[in-house]
C-alpha cells in the first residue's frame, strides 16, 4: 500500500514550533518552581503535586481514550487516536522520571507519611498499617505505571504495524487483533486509575473516604484528554492532513462524547455529594466542609456552573457542533474548568483558606510545558493519522 | 358549476418516481421552483431528502427542551412547596430547602416531561393520528410502502395552479402524474 509522505503533513511545522515553545515554558516554569524549594519547601512540593496529578491524569486519560477507540473501532476516534496514543506515551518514562520530586517531597505532601501522625492518630495508624505506608505506596505506583506502560506499548506497537501493513486484509486483521488486549485492559486500567486517585489525592485527607472518588477521577481524566484532542484537531482543521477531514459528522460525535462525559462526571460527582449530605457524618462531610469555607465556596460554585451547566447547554445545542469555533469554545471551557476542578480537589487539603501560590502556577506551567513537549515529540514520530485505516477513507455523506 | 366543484375538491397533484435519487432531485427542483407546501412519501427514510426539500425547522427538539425545563421547575417547585412552604419539615436539622435532596426528583420530572414532550409533540406536529388522508385516494399510492417514491404538491400552496403545476411536474420525468382528490 502507499507509503506516507510525512512532508505532506504541513501541520508538522506548527507542531514543531509549539513543541519548542512548550519546552521553553516548561524549563522556565520548573526553574521558577525550583527556587521555591529553598524558600517555601512545603508550598513548592504541594504545588508540584497538584501539577503532577493533573498532567499525569491527562496522560492517563489519553491512554483510556486510546483503549476505548481501539475497542469500539469507531470512525469518530480515528483522527484523534494518534494524539491519545502520544499522550499515553508520556506516562512511561516521562511521568515516572517526574515522580521523583513527589518522593522527595513526601513529607510536605502526605500527612500519613509522618511517623508522628501515625503514632498519634489511631485512624491513620490503622490505614498506615495495611495500606498507606511508603513501601506499599511505591509498589502500587510501580504496578500502575507498569500496567499503563504495557497497555500503551501494545496499542502503539499494533497501530504502527497497521501503518506498515501490506494490504487491506492484513490491516483489518491487525486492527481486529488489538481489540482483545484493549478490551481486557480496560477493567484493569479503571482499577489502576481508581487506586491511583485514592493514593495520590484522596489520601491527602487520610480520614476522609468516598467510593465514588475513582470514577470521578477516571471520568475527569478522560474528559480532559477528549477536550484536548478535540481542541487540537479543530485548531488544525485547515492544515493537511486534517484539512477536509473534520466534517460535521466528526464534530457531532466529538461534541456528543464531550457532552456525555461532562454529564457522567456531574452524575458521579453529585452522587458523592448527595450520599455524604444524606449521611451527614463528621468524617465524611469534612471534604465538603473544607471546600465550602475559607474562600473555597465560590470555587465550588464555579465548578458547578462551568463543569456542568455551561457545557451542558452549550454541547446540547446542535448548533455548537455545526460551527467549529463554538466547539473550540466548548473544549477550551472544559479544559480550563478541569484545571480548576483538579485544583479544588487537591489544594484545600493543604490550605483551609483559598490561595494560589506562585509555585502552584510555576509547577503547573513547568510540568505542563514539558508534558506538551513530550507529547508533541511522540506525535511527530509517526504519521498524524492512522494509515491503512478504512474507517478514515470512507467518503463522508454530504450534509 | 361542476367544474368549479371538482377544482375545490383537489388536494394536490402527485408525481410518482421509481428511485430515491429521482425523488431527491424532484424535491430540490420543486423547492427551487418556489413551491413550499409539498411533501414526499417514501417506503424508507432517505438520506438528504429533508435537505433537498428545505425542511429547516426542528420543532420537536425545542419542544422537548422546553418541556424538560418546565418539568425540572415543576419537580423542584413541588418539593420546595411541600417540604418548605406548605408543611415545613425538619429533617435532621437541615435547611427546609435542602436542594441536594431535591435534585433526583427534579431530574426525574425533567425526564418525564421531556419524554411527554417528545411523544406528544411528534404526534401533534405530524398531525397524527390521521384516520383519513387524501393521498390514499390515488390507486398507485399503495406502492409508497413498497417500491415507489411520491411527491405531492398541495393545492393550498400559493403558487399552485392546476395547469402549470401539472406541466412543471411533467418536466421532472415522473412515471405517472395523478390528481389527488381531497
Amino acid at each position: 500500500m502507499s507509503t506516507v509522505n510525512l512532508s505532506a503533513e504541513q501541520v508538522r511545522s506548527t507542531i514543531e514550533r509549539a513543541r519548542g515553545t512548550a519546552l521553553t515554558l516548561g524549563i522556565v516554569g520548573l526553574i521558577v518552581w525550583a527556587t521555591g524549594l529553598f524558600t517555601h519547601r512545603d508550598l513548592a512540593f504541594q504545588g508540584y503535586h497538584f501539577a503532577y496529578v493533573f498532567w499525569a491524569g491527562l496522560g492517563i486519560g489519553c491512554l483510556g481514550m486510546a483503549l476505548l477507540v481501539h475497542v469500539v473501532r469507531g470512525k469518530w476516534g480515528q483522527p484523534l487516536v494518534r494524539i491519545f496514543e502520544a499522550g499515553a506515551q508520556t506516562l512511561v518514562p516521562f511521568m515516572i522520571i517526574f515522580f521523583v520530586p513527589i518522593l522527595l517531597g513526601m513529607h510536605s505532601i502526605f500527612e500519613w507519611s509522618h511517623p508522628e501522625a501515625v503514632r498519634n492518630d489511631p485512624i491513620i495508624a490503622f490505614k498506615a498499617k495495611y495500606y498507606l505506608n511508603l513501601p506499599f505506596f511505591l509498589v502500587r505506583m510501580a504496578l500502575y505505571f507498569a500496567l499503563w506502560g504495557y497497555l500503551t506499548y501494545l496499542m502503539v506497537r499494533s497501530s504502527s504495524q497497521q501503518d506498515a501493513a501490506q494490504d487491506p486484509i492484513e490491516a483489518e486483521f491487525i486492527s481486529r487483533q488489538r481489540m482483545t488486549p484493549a478490551a481486557l485492559g480496560i477493567p484493569f486500567y479503571v482499577l489502576a486509575v481508581t487506586f491511583f486517585s485514592v493514593d495520590m489525592s484522596m489520601s491527602l485527607q487520610p480520614h476522609w473516604f468516598s467510593t465514588m472518588y475513582g470514577f470521578i477521577f477516571a471520568t475527569g481524566f478522560g474528559l480532559t484528554a477528549m477536550a484536548l484532542a478535540t481542541l487540537l484537531v479543530l485548531l488544525w482543521r485547515e492544515v493537511p492532513p486534517y484539512k477536509g477531514l473534520v466534517h460535521f459528522e466528526f464534530r457531532r460525535d466529538w461534541g456528543n462524547l464531550l457532552f456525555t462525559m461532562t454529564v457522567f462526571w456531574s452524575y458521579v460527582s453529585f452522587s458523592q455529594l448527595l450520599i455524604i449530605y444524606s449521611g451527614n457524618l463528621p468524617e465524611e462531610t469534612s471534604f465538603y466542609l473544607r471546600r465550602n469555607m475559607g474562600g473555597w465556596h465560590p470555587v465550588s460554585w464555579l465548578i458547578v456552573i462551568f463543569h456542568f451547566f455551561v457545557p451542558f447547554f452549550l454541547l446540547l445545542a446542535p448548533r455548537t457542533k455545526r460551527i467549529p469555533r463554538q466547539l473550540i469554545l466548548g473544549a477550551v471551557i472544559l479544559l480550563a474548568i478541569r484545571v480548576i476542578e483538579m485544583f479544588w480537589e487537591i489544594k484545600p487539603a493543604f490550605s483551609e483558606v483559598f490561595s494560589i501560590s506562585l509555585y502552584d502556577v510555576a509547577a503547573f506551567v513547568g510540568l505542563g510545558g514539558l508534558w506538551f513537549w513530550a507529547m508533541f515529540s511522540n506525535l511527530l514520530k509517526r504519521p498524524l493519522l492512522p494509515q491503512n485505516e478504512p474507517r478514515l477513507q470512507e467518503v463522508p455523506h454530504a450534509h | 358549476m361542476a367544474h368549479a366543484a371538482v377544482v375545490s375538491r383537489v388536494y394536490g397533484i402527485m408525481a410518482e418516481f421509481d428511485s430515491p435519487e429521482a425523488l431527491i432531485e424532484a424535491a430540490r427542483r420543486t423547492r427551487v421552483e418556489g413551491y413550499r407546501r409539498f411533501d414526499c412519501y417514501t417506503p424508507f427514510p432517505i438520506h438528504g431528502l429533508t435537505d433537498a426539500m428545505g425542511v429547516r425547522e426542528a420543532k420537536v427538539p425545542w419542544t422537548v427542551f422546553i418541556c424538560g425545563l418546565i418539568g425540572a421547575l415543576f419537580g423542584f417547585g413541588l418539593q420546595v412547596y411541600t417540604s418548605a412552604i406548605d408543611y415545613p419539615l425538619n429533617v435532621g436539622g437541615r435547611d427546609f430547602i435542602s436542594w441536594p435532596y431535591f435534585i433526583p426528583i427534579t431530574f426525574e420530572c425533567m425526564v418525564l416531561f421531556a419524554a411527554f414532550g417528545a411523544f406528544i409533540g411528534m404526534l401533534a406536529y405530524n398531525g397524527l393520528p390521521a384516520p383519513y388522508h387524501p393521498v390514499f385516494n390515488v390507486p398507485q399510492f399503495v406502492r409508497a410502502s413498497v417500491d415507489r417514491f411520491f411527491l405531492c404538491i398541495e393545492a393550498r400552496d400559493p403558487k399552485f395552479d392546476p395547469e402549470r403545476t401539472r406541466t412543471f411536474l411533467q418536466s421532472l420525468n415522473p412515471i405517472s402524474i395523478s390528481e389527488v382528490e381531497a
